[in-house]
């Protein structure tokens, strides 16, 4: 019997050496990669405690597989988050064949699927630290992609320093846990667990990136290609976010503790502030990206510190609807880079009239981003509103003007592109090239919308994902 | 096989070692490095480092697991050291200055003062690292890796802070995984965790050594893909100031 914990590690790298070898043909790359997310969803759609005969192979999927004396098992908690991250990585792959994102992006993206799979499964949790980690190394590669020169690598290397920093609060946690287990007294115990609860909070923050100035989203925003982008604040951050669940969900004290709800609202609340203030003043596409990551990580946080079931649905459907909005709004980035070489707005005068679906996917994908109604985002920061409403009505009309002020560094952005022309074009497209794009992006701003209008076609899923932490009841 | 035993056996009695000349020595590494900002010094300094860690880590776990540090060093800093000697061809291609010429034509206008204000602010870390190991001791009974952990970390985030150099910053980066794992072997000495700390330092090495490549403008296919959107950058550039005037 083959575990389905196993398959779900080998299957995405197994994936990147093809994906890697066959990297100048786009179209086999992304093919490859689709084909292995698609069998990994597949395989996660099935019932918890299911098996499944492929030809000779029986494949269960709640066995366990040992890893260096370490279990590795698909729980019922993160049976769903993991198909979700499938299913996110499978759409920025498909969306990848419409602008190239450097060789990296796909068997880069694989890898690193695998590495944030293995710390969703692994436990004790200091091995999911690790495995966290290890896809920060990888990412940064994929975040240099195949720029050089000097200042081309400050995101890669603040990417990578800042996920390292977290890796001693981990540990540090992971020892004090193991002292405090070993108290007996109950009272003495409590106050035992108080170092272990800081230190995690604290690497959680900085596995969020929540740093608000020294964080990686601006110089990964500005470095990173734009799907890059995307991928590591949907995929990286929605793991570390369903990790967080489900450290909750293991153990008492994280979920009761004070310490790390004030250190969740600190990090929070400065996110959305630093992205609040600055989102609206911002001059290029890139940073209005960078400020809107930024509201969603501080929103995210704010709702890790609710425990009941409508945050849980309110943070899965929120993973979902940044990937759409952040995917469609970085395929737009890509198609007006790839035409004015920059993003700023100072250099893309006129583009608006030429790049006609790189600037609809921007106008969909940003305003999404900033949840104006009609619109995914809308619907993630309507649901958002309501758990946050419940207790703290500051924080939510913070939540609502951080997002309107990125909608307005967005508006600012689509008025550069109908502005006064001052590009040239950098090479013209065949019109079958330029079909396709069309298609494609009309595709996703679509979903965008019609998820927007009609949200309850994902609610089964968010519902179902809430249903599966039972810390709450 | 038999290599593999020797250093084994060679590790197991250098941890016998008094802890003195292994805090000296990893303390006379970690200084060189701060100071000298060249990596055909701190490359090798580093290598040393990574030899005094293990030797210490073989105070408290099995010097078999121990020796996966020095090893795991030793490869990074060879992918360095190719990283950045790619890095410098390019540079000397481009007419500027590389690290050999740094060491042979010291500019002794800039080198002391620069060497000044980093020995500075080595003694202050140094310093502060020592009170910190005086002040918050480690758990554990093994005190020698707590100030050695404390000397790295802190040692490792000046750099990190203070070097523009992508190489440098990475360094730092290694010797805080370093200082890291000096400071956590004594409290949990389990092999697996060692081996994923070892295979954490050859990832983050390479992940370094990319950038470096990167940071050196060794990435060809770069080349043919941003060049032209430079000269469009600069093209759209000239159109924009010529409308402003």
């Amino acid at each position: 019997m083959i575990p389905a914990s196993l398959l779900i590690i080998i299957v995405p790298l197994a994936a990147a050496v093809p994906a890697y070898i066959l990297r100048r043909w786009r179209v086999i790359e992304v093919i490859i990669a689709a084909l292995a997310c698609s069998f990994i969803v597949g395989l996660l759609a099935r019932p918890v405690d299911s098996t499944l005969n492929i030809s000779v192979f029986t494949i269960s999927t709640s066995a366990p597989v040992n890893l260096l004396g370490r279990v590795l098992a698909v729980r019922p908690t993160d049976h769903l988050p993991l198909l979700l991250l499938f299913a996110i990585a499978l759409v920025f792959f498909l969306l990848s064949l419409i602008v190239a994102q450097g060789w990296t992006f796909v068997p880069l993206g694989l890898v690193i699927l695998a590495l944030v799979s293995i710390g969703l499964l692994i436990r004790p949790f200091v091995f999911a630290a690790l495995a966290f980690e290890a896809a920060a190394a990888v990412a940064a590669i994929m975040i240099q992609a195949e720029r050089s020169g000097q200042e081309s690598t400050r995101g890669a290397m603040r990417y990578l320093i800042v996920t390292s920093l977290a890796l001693p609060a981990f540990l540090g946690a992971g020892y004090a846990i193991t002292l405090a287990s070993n108290i007996t007294d109950p009272a003495l115990q409590a106050g035992a667990y108080n170092p272990p609860a800081i230190l995690l909070g604290i690497g959680l923050g900085l596995l969020f990136g929540a740093l608000p100035l020294f964080t990686w989203t601006h110089s990964v925003a500005r470095d990173a290609p734009p799907l890059t982008t995307a991928f590591l604040a949907t995929v990286s951050i929605g793991a570390v976010t369903f990790f967080f669940l489900s450290l909750k969900q293991d153990f008492t004290w994280v979920r009761d503790s004070a310490d790390i709800s004030s250190i969740c609202n600190l990090f929070g609340i400065a996110m959305l502030l630093f992205g609040g203030i600055l989102g609206w003043a911002q001059r290029s596409f890139g940073r209005v990206l960078a400020c809107g990551i930024s509201v969603e990580i501080g929103s995210t946080l704010l709702l890790l510190n609710h425990n009941n079931p409508l945050s849980v649905e309110a943070i899965a459907f929120s993973t979902a609807a940044r990937a759409l909005s952040l995917g469609v709004l970085a395929i737009g980035m890509a198609l007006i880079r790839e035409q004015a070489g920059s993003d700023e707005f100072s250099m893309i005068g006129g583009l608006g009239r030429r790049q006609v679906w790189g600037t609809l996917a921007i106008a969909v994908g940003g305003l999404s981003l900033a949840g104006l109604p009609g619109t995914i985002g809308f619907v993630s920061r309507w649901t958002t509103a309501r758990v946050l409403g419940q207790t703290d009505l500051e924080i939510l009309v913070l939540t609502l003007l951080a997002g309107a002020s990125v909608g307005a560094g967005v508006v600012r952005g689509l008025a550069a592109l109908y502005g006064t022309a001052n590009v040239m074009s950098a090479r013209s497209t065949s019109s079958a090239i330029q079909r396709r794009t069309a298609v494609a992006i009309v595709a996703t701003t679509a979903l965008l919308i019609v998820l927007g209008i009609t949200p309850g076609i994902t609610a089964p899923v968010t519902k179902a994902i809430a249903e599966n932490y039972t810390y709450y009841r | 096989m038999a290599a593999v035993s020797d250093l084994v056996a060679e590790l197991d009695r250098l941890s016998r070692l008094a802890a003195t000349p292994l805090l000296a020595a990893l303390a006379g590494s970690t200084i060189l490095i701060l100071l000298v900002r060249n990596w055909r010094i701190a490359l090798p300094a580093l290598i040393v480092q990574y030899v005094v860690v293990g030797i210490m880590l073989a105070r408290v776990i099995p010097p078999g697991v121990a020796l996966i540090k020095p090893m795991a060093g030793a490869l990074v800093c060879l992918a360095l050291s190719v990283a950045a000697q790619r890095a410098d061809n390019q540079r000397a291609s481009r007419g500027e200055s590389v690290a050999v010429e740094r060491i042979t034509h010291v500019s002794w206008r800039s080198v002391p003062a620069q060497v000044l204000l980093r020995a500075i602010a080595t003694a202050l870390v140094l310093t502060a690292a020592f009170g910190a190991t005086i002040r918050f001791p480690l758990p554990g009974n093994a005190r020698e890796l707590g100030l050695g952990a404390y000397v790295l970390v802190a040692s490792g985030i000046l750099l990190i802070a203070a070097a523009p150099e992508v190489l440098n910053v990475g360094v730092g980066l290694l010797m805080f995984i370093s200082g890291v794992e000096l400071g956590y072997t004594p409290l949990e000495p389990s092999i697996s965790v060692s081996v994923l700390l070892g295979f954490m330092t050859l990832l983050v090495g390479f992940a370094i050594a990319y950038l470096t490549l990167a940071d050196g403008g060794v990435l060809l296919e770069q080349i043919k893909v941003e060049l032209p959107m430079r000269t469009l950058r600069s093209r759209n550039m000239a159109i924009q100031s010529k409308r402003d005037e």
